[in-house]
């Protein structure tokens, strides 16, 4: 707005035109539909209650209460939990995972399992391999990525390596809670 | 604000000659409702805001090595609260709303040493009232994280570290808060909590 100008001037004598002042009116009319901008602003002049809920961050969690078992021989990424993010414009997602684990009696040091997270279908975290000499266990896994305007999906996923031993052994993932933010530009 | 409406004159059209002020008393009293429609895209900058995005912040570290009340399980509710000095691993008091739009997360991450075949769980608990006392707090759901060897097999005293991070989700109306871990040993040994760094996030949705 601050480039914009009256179209019509009046000087002192003139014989008024009413379309001059109409077409005054309608041109400072533009300005405030929709043409506002910094320079019309001053500063610190816009508090939290006039901005939308979700301007600059949005955040979710999901909290899996339920036991989720992975069978002992199957040694390939599972999804454990997941959420959707909508985001309004360009955003940096940051995803983490806390949770507990407990190896089924009798694992032992040639099992493990390890944690991912994926944001919009990428990987984007991975924890290090959690060993069944230790019965319980709480992982933690940290992942960010760069998403485009748009909904997208954050998925914690776990896999056992079971060093081809004879007796495989389940793992119960008992608690967790997935939080994802969004940081919108 | 919403959009604004003039009313045009034209030349010989003496009977609505107010209608100039006409438009502008209707903007004066929406002046103080300017939003979304007549802002431009991209059209404000920080320098505008009188909120920032990330809150508070706030961050207690210690070391503390407490014994184990030896009696009670994961689940019970006799969790023993980690303690530094005598007084509560606890972050706050500041500020929440829940109502407002702003978004809270709470995290600590520690080091532990648990003694052979010992197990221990961590809890986030929050409190509107700062008093240490168990029957003052409440859990932040769902948040436990047990640790331990168990099983029949019998290794030496172990690290590890974790980070718990709840988001909070519970509505509260207003005031103070505090969050605290809370640390319990589920046999009669003991347990230790390292290098513990608590923060929360206050962010603005």
């Amino acid at each position: 707005m601050a480039n914009r100008y009256r179209q019509v001037y009046f000087e002192d004598g003139d014989v008024l035109d009413p379309r001059d002042w109409t077409r005054n009116m309608a041109e400072l009319a533009a300005e405030f539909n929709g043409r506002l901008d910094r320079d019309n602003l001053d500063e610190l002049s816009v508090a939290t209650g006039r901005i939308i809920p979700g301007s600059f961050t949005v955040v979710e969690n999901d909290e899996r209460t339920a036991v989720v078992t992975l069978g002992g021989t199957t040694t390939v990424w599972q999804d454990i939990d997941s959420l959707t993010i909508e985001c309004q414009v360009d955003s940096v997602v940051e995803a983490e995972w806390g949770g507990s684990i407990r190896w089924e009696i009798g694992a032992n040091e040639f099992q493990n399992a390890g944690f991912r997270v994926l944001i919009a279908g990428m990987e984007s975290g991975r924890s290090p391999r959690y060993n069944g000499i230790r019965q319980w266990e709480a992982p933690f896994v940290l992942g960010e990525a760069s998403v485009p305007a748009g909904s997208h999906l954050v998925v914690v996923q776990s896999r056992l390596y079971n060093s081809d031993q004879p007796t495989s052994y389940d793992l119960n993932i008992d608690f967790g809670e997935l939080i994802a933010v969004a940081r919108q530009r | 604000m919403s959009r604004v409406v003039t009313t045009e004159i034209e030349k010989g059209d003496l009977g609505a000659i107010t209608d100039p002020n006409a438009t502008l008393t209707s903007w004066t009293s929406a002046s103080t409702d300017v939003d979304e429609v007549n802002i431009a895209q991209e059209g404000i900058e920080q320098r505008n805001l009188a909120v920032n995005a990330v809150n508070d912040n706030n961050s207690s570290p210690g070391t503390k090595v407490i014994a184990n009340s030896g009696s009670g399980t994961i689940a019970a509710a006799v969790a023993t609260p980690w303690q530094i000095g005598g007084v509560f691993l606890q972050i706050g008091p500041f500020a929440y709303d829940s109502a407002a739009p702003e978004e809270l997360i709470v995290r600590f991450s520690f080091e532990y040493e648990l003694e052979p075949l010992d197990l221990a769980s961590f809890y986030i608990y929050r409190s509107t009232t700062g008093a240490q006392g168990i029957g003052a707090f409440s859990l932040i759901a769902k948040t436990a994280r047990s640790v331990g060897a168990g099983g029949a097999v019998d290794i030496d005293d172990y690290t590890g570290s974790t980070c718990i991070a709840a988001r909070e989700t519970a509505a509260i109306a207003s005031g103070n808060i505090w969050y605290c871990l809370y640390a319990v040993s589920n046999t009669a040994s003991n347990l230790t909590i390292r290098n513990v760094d608590a923060y929360t996030e206050r962010i603005k949705r």
